[in-house]
C-alpha cells in the first residue's frame, strides 16, 4: 500500500461569492521512501495540494475525492486527529523559514518545544537531541546556535534549522514547498543536497514542490507536472525530461535559457499560466499549446495510464518525436 | 454594462460592510439628512420655549417633552445634530490639513526634520483638548463652537500625523515611489499624486473613527461650558443640563446621550470596516 | 552622437555604509567596481545576496551617493546627487530602471495608461494630447500590451503584464540605458522567456543599452555579452560571458556555475565554513 494516495481530488475555494476550482481531478501516489516532485507555475495548484494533504485548506473550501495517508483519510479527520498527523506523520518545510519561526524565541526553544510538549521529552533530553539534529544538518557549534535568535541566522541556516525540526519526529512523509526558492543558488545547492541525503538516510518519502523543473529532476525519482490544477504528465524524472509525453512538460523545459549557450530567441509558451478557474473547456492547456487541434479544445483528455506513467493529452502518441529536448539528462 | 458595474459595486459594498456596517451607514445618512432638513423637520422652535410648559411630558405638542425652559426637546435634538456634525467635521479638517502634510514631509525627509517634527507633535500632544480649549477661551475672551473646534482640532493633529506618518514611511521606500524619483518627478508631485492617493483609504478610515472621538470631546467641552452656549442646542449641553437633572428630569439627557452614542458608534463602525478592507 | 563614448561608465565606484549608533565597524557594500556599457550592448552583473549588485544600481540611479569613484552617464558626470528636480528629470531621460517585484513597482491606484501619460508629459511637455496618446499606444505595442490592458489597474494584470508596463514606463523617456535589477526573477518560467525575448527585441529596435543584474546565470548567459561577477562587494571576475561561464578562473565563479541545476546536475554538499 502506498504511503500517500490522492484520488480524484477536487478543491474549490470561495472567491467573491462564487466557488472557483483550484484543483481538478488530481490523483497520484507516493510510496514509502519515494521522492516525488510536483512541478508547476502559478495557478497550477501545487501549494494547495500540499495544504490539502496537511488538512490546512482555507475556510469555506469545497473538497471532494480522497487523500489517504497510511490508509487513513485526511479529509475526514477532525482537528485533533489532524494535529496528531501533523506532529507524527507529516513534516513540512516552507519556502520562507522566517515566516514560520517565532522571532522572539530562540532556536533552542523552537526545536525543544515540540519535543517536550508533543513527545514528552525532559528538558535535558530535548536539549541533547536538538544538538544532535543541528549537527546532522551541518550547523557549526550547535550548542551556541541553540541560544541564538532567528534574526541572527542567515536564510540558509534558518532553513537548516527547519529541516532539523522535521527530522525529529517519526514522520514518514516530508513536504517541502519551494524550500530553497528564497535562498542564494549556492546555498540552494547545499540545502537541497542536505534534504536529499537526509531523505535517503531516514527513508522518508518526500514531495518536493517547485517551479524549477531542473531542480526537481535532479532530486526526485518521480515527477508530476501540474498545470491549471491538474496533472498533465507524471513519470520517472529523467524519462520525463528526456522523453516528455506532454507538450507542456516539453515546453517548460525548453523555454528555460541555457547556461551553456545563448539562443537567438528563447522558446516560449504563448499566453500566461492560469488556474483551473480560468482554464478553457476541453484540455486546460489547449489555448496555449502549439500542437492543439480541434478535438483538444472541446474534449478534456483523461489520464492515459501506462505502467508508472500517466499523461493527459489527446495527441501524446502522435507528438512523440516533436517533444524531445535539445539536451538530454544523463 | 453600467448596471452590471453598479450591481457589482453594490454587492461588493454590501459584503465589505456587513449588516452592521449597512446599519451604520443608514444611521449616518439619517442623521445627516435630519441636520440638513432641520428647519423643515423641527416641529417647534429650538431656541425659545413657553415657560409655562416647563418639563411638559411627552404629548402631541411636545413629542419628547419639554426642557427646563419649556423648549421642545425634539426640536432641540434635531437642531443639535448640526453642531454635532459640523463641529467634528471641522476638527477633522483642521487635523488633516495640518497633520497630513506634516506627516508626509516628515516621512519623506526623514533624519533631523523627522525628529524635529516629531518633537513638535509631542509638544502638542501634551496638551489635552480641554486645557487647550480653556486657554483659547480665556485668551480670546470668547466662548462658542469656534474656539472649541480649534482647540480640539489642534489636539488631534499629533494623532492624525502619527498614523499618517507610519503609513507614509511604508510607502516611501516602495519601488513605485522610487520609480517616480528615478523618472525625475518633483517631490511635491510624487507626494500629492502618488503617495497621498495610496494613503487616502487609511486617512478616511481613521478620520471616521476620529469623528466619533471629536464629537465626544466637543460634547464634553459643551458640558463644561467651554463650547456651545445657551440657548443654542447641542447634544453635549443637553446631556449636561443641570437645570433638568438637578430636578430629576432626565429626559433630554438620555435622548441626547443616546444620539451621541449612536452617531459615534456608526462612524466608528464605518471607519473600522473601511480600514479592515484596507488590510485585506 | 559619438559612438565611442560608453553610455554608462563607472570608475573605482565604492560604497561604504558607516556604523550607526552603537554598532561597530560599517558595511563595505561595494569595494571598487569599474565598467563601461556601450550603446546597444548588455552588461551583466551577477551575484548572490549581499554581493553589492543592487547597491551599484542605486548609485547609478542616484538613490545612493558613492563614497568614492565617478559615474558617467550619457557623457555627463553623475557622481554627485542631483540637486533639484530639473536635474533629476534630465537624468531620467538618460538612465531608467525596471525593478524586480512587479507587484510593488507600479502605483496600485494608477492605470498603465495614466502612468505612461504622466511620464511622457513630464519629459516631453510640448506634445499635444493626441501625440501623447499615440506615443502611449506605440509603447504598448512595443511591449505587447493592448489598450485594454493599459486601461486597467495593476491588480487586474498578471505578473508578466505588470512587468511589461514597467518596461514601457522605462522606455517612455527614451533613455539611452536601462538597468534591469532582477527584472525577470519574480516571473513564471514561461513568462520569463517571453519577457527576455521582448527585451532583446526592444534592444534591437531602439538601440538602448542594458545593465542586467541577476543571480540567475542562465538568464545572464542569454542576455549579456559581458559579465561582472560580484561577491560581498568585491568584483571576483569579469569578462565575456561565454568565457566566464565556460572557463571560470576564480573558485567563486566556479562554485556559482556548479550550483545551477541543469541536465546531469545533482546538488553537492560542501562543508560549511
Amino acid at each position: 500500500m502506498a504511503l500517500l494516495e490522492i484520488k480524484q481530488l477536487n478543491v474549490a475555494l470561495p472567491v467573491g461569492g462564487s466557488m472557483r476550482p483550484i484543483i481538478e481531478d488530481l490523483s497520484f501516489e507516493v510510496e514509502q521512501g519515494q521522492s516525488v516532485g510536483l512541478v508547476g507555475e502559478s495557478g497550477s495548484g501545487k501549494t494547495m495540494t500540499a495544504r490539502a494533504i496537511l488538512g490546512l485548506l482555507p475556510e469555506g473550501a469545497q473538497v471532494t475525492g480522497e487523500i489517504l495517508l497510511n490508509g487513513k483519510s485526511v479529509l475526514r479527520m477532525d482537528q485533533h486527529q489532524l494535529r496528531q498527523m501533523r506532529v507524527n506523520d507529516v513534516a513540512m518545510i516552507f519556502q520562507d523559514p522566517r515566516a514560520h519561526i517565532n522571532p522572539v524565541r530562540t532556536i533552542g526553544d523552537f526545536l525543544m518545544e515540540t519535543m517536550i510538549i508533543n513527545h514528552g521529552y525532559s528538558k535535558s533530553a530535548a536539549r541533547s537531541r536538538s544538538i544532535n539534529l543541528l549537527e546532522e544538518v551541518g550547523l557549526p557549534q550547535p550548542e551556541q546556535q541553540l541560544r541564538r535568535y532567528p534574526h541572527e541566522l542567515s536564510g540558509g541556516m534558518l532553513q537548516r534549522v527547519m529541516i532539523a525540526s522535521t527530522l525529529h519526529s517519526d514522520a514518514k512523509l516530508l513536504l517541502a514547498d519551494e524550500p530553497t526558492t528564497a535562498l542564494d543558488v549556492t546555498i540552494q545547492s547545499e540545502v537541497m543536497a542536505l534534504i536529499s541525503e537526509l531523505q535517503i538516510e531516514h527513508s522518508l518519502a518526500m514531495i518536493l514542490i517547485t517551479h524549477d523543473l531542473d531542480l526537481a529532476v535532479s532530486i526526485c525519482q518521480k515527477i508530476a507536472v501540474l498545470y491549471a490544477g491538474t496533472i498533465m504528465e507524471m513519470r520517472t524524472a529523467v524519462d520525463l525530461y528526456n522523453d516528455p509525453h506532454h507538450p507542456y512538460s516539453s515546453a517548460l523545459a525548453k523555454c528555460r535559457p541555457s547556461i551553456d549557450h545563448q539562443s537567438d530567441r528563447l522558446v516560449t509558451i504563448s499566453g500566461s499560466p492560469m488556474s483551473a478557474f480560468d482554464a478553457p473547456k476541453g484540455c486546460v492547456f489547449s489555448d496555449r499549446c502549439e500542437h492543439a487541434v480541434d478535438n483538444c479544445k472541446t474534449e478534456r483528455p483523461g489520464h492515459t495510464q501506462k505502467t508508472d506513467s500517466s499523461v493527459r493529452c489527446h495527441r501524446s502518441d502522435d507528438l512523440r518525436g516533436a517533444l524531445v529536448p535539445s539536451l538530454r539528462w544523463t | 454594462m453600467t448596471f452590471e458595474i453598479f450591481n457589482h459595486w453594490m454587492v461588493d459594498f454590501r459584503q465589505r460592510l456587513g449588516w452592521l456596517g449597512i446599519l451604520a451607514v443608514v444611521a449616518v445618512a439619517v442623521i445627516v439628512t435630519v441636520s440638513l432638513l432641520a428647519p423643515w423637520l423641527a416641529p417647534k422652535s429650538h431656541l425659545y420655549g413657553e415657560l409655562g410648559d416647563q418639563f411638559a411630558p411627552p404629548s402631541i405638542n411636545y413629542l419628547l417633552g419639554a426642557d427646563e425652559n419649556g423648549r421642545d426637546i425634539l426640536s432641540r435634538l434635531i437642531f443639535g445634530s448640526r453642531t454635532s456634525l459640523l463641529g467634528p467635521l471641522a476638527v477633522i479638517l483642521i487635523a488633516l490639513i495640518v497633520g497630513v502634510p506634516l506627516a508626509i514631509a516628515s516621512a519623506w525627509k526623514g533624519g533631523l526634520s523627522d525628529v524635529i517634527i516629531g518633537r513638535f507633535l509631542d509638544l502638542i500632544f501634551c496638551f489635552p483638548p480641554v486645557l487647550t480649549a480653556a486657554l483659547i477661551v480665556t485668551l480670546l475672551n470668547h466662548r462658542g463652537l469656534v474656539p472649541a473646534v480649534v482647540a480640539v482640532g489642534i489636539a488631534y493633529i499629533p494623532w492624525t500625523a502619527r498614523i499618517t506618518r507610519s503609513a507614509a514611511l511604508r510607502e516611501r521606500f516602495l519601488p513605485y515611489i522610487t520609480a517616480c524619483e528615478v523618472q525625475g518627478f518633483s517631490v511635491f508631485s510624487i507626494c500629492v499624486r502618488h503617495m497621498l492617493p495610496n494613503l487616502s483609504r487609511l486617512i478616511v478610515a481613521q478620520s471616521t473613527i476620529a469623528f466619533g472621538y471629536a464629537l465626544v470631546d466637543i460634547a464634553a467641552l459643551s458640558f463644561l461650558g467651554l463650547a456651545i452656549q445657551s440657548p443654542n442646542p447641542d447634544w453635549g449641553l443637553m446631556v449636561g443640563s443641570t437645570g433638568s437633572i438637578a430636578r430629576g428630569e432626565y429626559g433630554q439627557a438620555i435622548f441626547a446621550g443616546i444620539l451621541i452614542i449612536i452617531t459615534v458608534a456608526a462612524f466608528s463602525i464605518i471607519g473600522n470596516r473601511i480600514s479592515e478592507d484596507e488590510s485585506n | 552622437m559619438n559612438t565611442e563614448t560608453p553610455v554608462v561608465s563607472a570608475n573605482h565606484l565604492r560604497k561604504f555604509y558607516p556604523a550607526r549608533g552603537r554598532q561597530k565597524g560599517g558595511v563595505l557594500a561595494v569595494e571598487s567596481i569599474d565598467f563601461n556599457l556601450e550603446q546597444g550592448h548588455c552588461l551583466g552583473i551577477v551575484g548572490e545576496s549581499g554581493s553589492g549588485k543592487t547597491t551599484v544600481a542605486k548609485m547609478l540611479l542616484g538613490i545612493e551617493t558613492p563614497t568614492a569613484g565617478t559615474i558617467n552617464v550619457a557623457g555627463r558626470d553623475r557622481s554627485i546627487s542631483a540637486r533639484g528636480s530639473s536635474e533629476r528629470r534630465k537624468r531620467g531621460r538618460e538612465l531608467q530602471m525596471v525593478f524586480q517585484d512587479p507587484y510593488t513597482s507600479l502605483d496600485p491606484r494608477q492605470t498603465g495608461w495614466s502612468c505612461l501619460r504622466e511620464v511622457i508629459q513630464l519629459h516631453f511637455p510640448d506634445q499635444t494630447k493626441s501625440q501623447v496618446q499615440s506615443r502611449i499606444i506605440e509603447l504598448g505595442n512595443q511591449v505587447g500590451l493592448g489598450v485594454d490592458q493599459l486601461r486597467v489597474r495593476p491588480h487586474s494584470l498578471s505578473g508578466g503584464q505588470r512587468q511589461r508596463v514597467a518596461i514601457a514606463r522605462a522606455l517612455a523617456s527614451k533613455p539611452q540605458a536601462i538597468i534591469l535589477d532582477e527584472a525577470v526573477s519574480g516571473l513564471d518560467v514561461s513568462i520569463q522567456a517571453q519577457i527576455l525575448n521582448l527585451l532583446v527585441d526592444i534592444k534591437r529596435e531602439t538601440g538602448v543599452a542594458y545593465l542586467f543584474i541577476s543571480h540567475d546565470l542562465a538568464v545572464i548567459r542569454q542576455m549579456a555579452g559581458y559579465v561582472i561577477v560580484m561577491e560581498s562587494g568585491r568584483v571576483v571576475e569579469e569578462g565575456e560571458t561565454a568565457r566566464v561561464l565556460d572557463n571560470p578562473k576564480e573558485n567563486y565563479t566556479r562554485m556559482l556555475r556548479e550550483s545551477v541545476p541543469g541536465p546531469g546536475w545533482s546538488p553537492k554538499r560542501r562543508n560549511l565554513a
